[in-house]
């Protein structure tokens, strides 16, 4: 029998049967028919619909809590990750601004070790030169000295040659003479 | 042949000088100097002659002038060279040059005096330290 025919059947017992319960307004057949439906639906439901359900619920509570794990992981990964950046920022910065001061003074002594090194070869420079000049200043008075000696000697040579007569020579020597004597 | 030293032509030239004229000694020394082949080397024989001579008490000596020499002068110049030698006995020969313009140069065996003008400028002519 299937249950449709069944529950006709309730049906129509119920309403011959019309009498006790029927005297209160309640078909305890159509009552019975009710819960076993009821019964039935609610096992339906719960072998069908309430279990995938819950299950699937289950499943996205799950897969939310682990994405909630995850997300406080990575939440807590990023912090740390904030953190050590920022350790590292601030070891960045100390290190640069060691590195700028070591710069600093490197740069000023190597200002200072160049100036020094500067002076010296501007003043070997000025030596040199005040050397060289000097050296071109005695040159030049050699060559005019001796340019002048010679050609006073030449003017000389002429115009003894000219004017030194015989009278004049026995002068001189006499004069060496009485020279080479006394020396 | 044997090859003579100077010092050994210088006597012999001596030597033969005594017994032959001049011109006789000269060509035999001349003679002598171009076998040992020491003509380049004339006049320090005839060095070696003067003091050869100079031992023996006897002063040769070269003058030369521009000009002519006066009697006076002359012997001023003698003594003085006589002085200079040490010897007893000079023999100067005279020769004049242009070229010393004036004064003297009076050569010695031992040594020279150059009282020369020449000598005089080119003295004057040489540049002094600046």
């Amino acid at each position: 029998m299937t249950l449709i025919a069944w529950a006709a059947e309730a049906v129509h017992e119920s309403e011959s049967a019309a009498g006790g319960l029927a005297a209160l307004g309640l078909d305890w057949k159509a009552l019975l028919f009710q819960v076993v439906n009821f019964a039935i639906l609610l096992w339906l439901l719960k072998r069908f619909a309430y279990r995938p359900i819950v299950k699937l619920l289950e499943a996205r509570r799950q897969k939310i809590e682990e994405s909630l794990k995850t997300a406080d992981a990575i939440a807590a990964e990023k912090a740390s990750l904030d953190e050590e950046r920022e350790a590292r920022l601030a070891e960045a910065e100390q290190e640069a601004a060691r590195i700028i001061a070591a710069s600093k003074q490197e740069s000023s002594r190597v200002l200072q070790v160049a100036q020094a090194r500067g002076r010296e070869q501007v003043e070997s420079l000025r030596a040199e030169a005040q050397n060289a000049l000097a050296q071109e200043r005695r040159r030049i008075y050699t060559d005019l000295q001796a340019e002048t000696l010679q050609l006073v000697r030449k003017a000389a040579e002429r115009i003894l040659r000219k004017k030194l007569d015989t009278e004049a020579d026995a002068r001189l020597m006499k004069e060496a003479i009485q020279e080479v004597k006394t020396s | 042949m044997k090859r003579y030293s100077k010092s050994e032509l210088a006597k012999a030239y001596l030597t033969l000088s005594r017994s032959e004229s001049p011109k006789v000694a000269v060509r035999a020394l001349a003679a002598a100097l171009v076998t040992a082949r020491l003509t380049h080397e004339v006049e320090i024989v005839v060095r070696e002659i003067s003091r050869q001579l100079l031992k023996q008490g006897v002063v040769m000596a070269e003058v030369i002038t521009a000009h002519d020499l006066s009697q006076e002068l002359t012997s001023s110049i003698e003594t003085l060279l006589r002085n200079l030698g040490g010897g007893k006995e000079l023999r100067a020969t005279y020769a004049q040059d242009k070229n010393i313009i004036g004064g003297f140069i009076a050569k010695l065996p031992t040594h020279e005096v150059d009282a020369s003008v020449a000598s005089t400028l080119r003295r004057i002519s040489l540049p002094t330290s600046a």
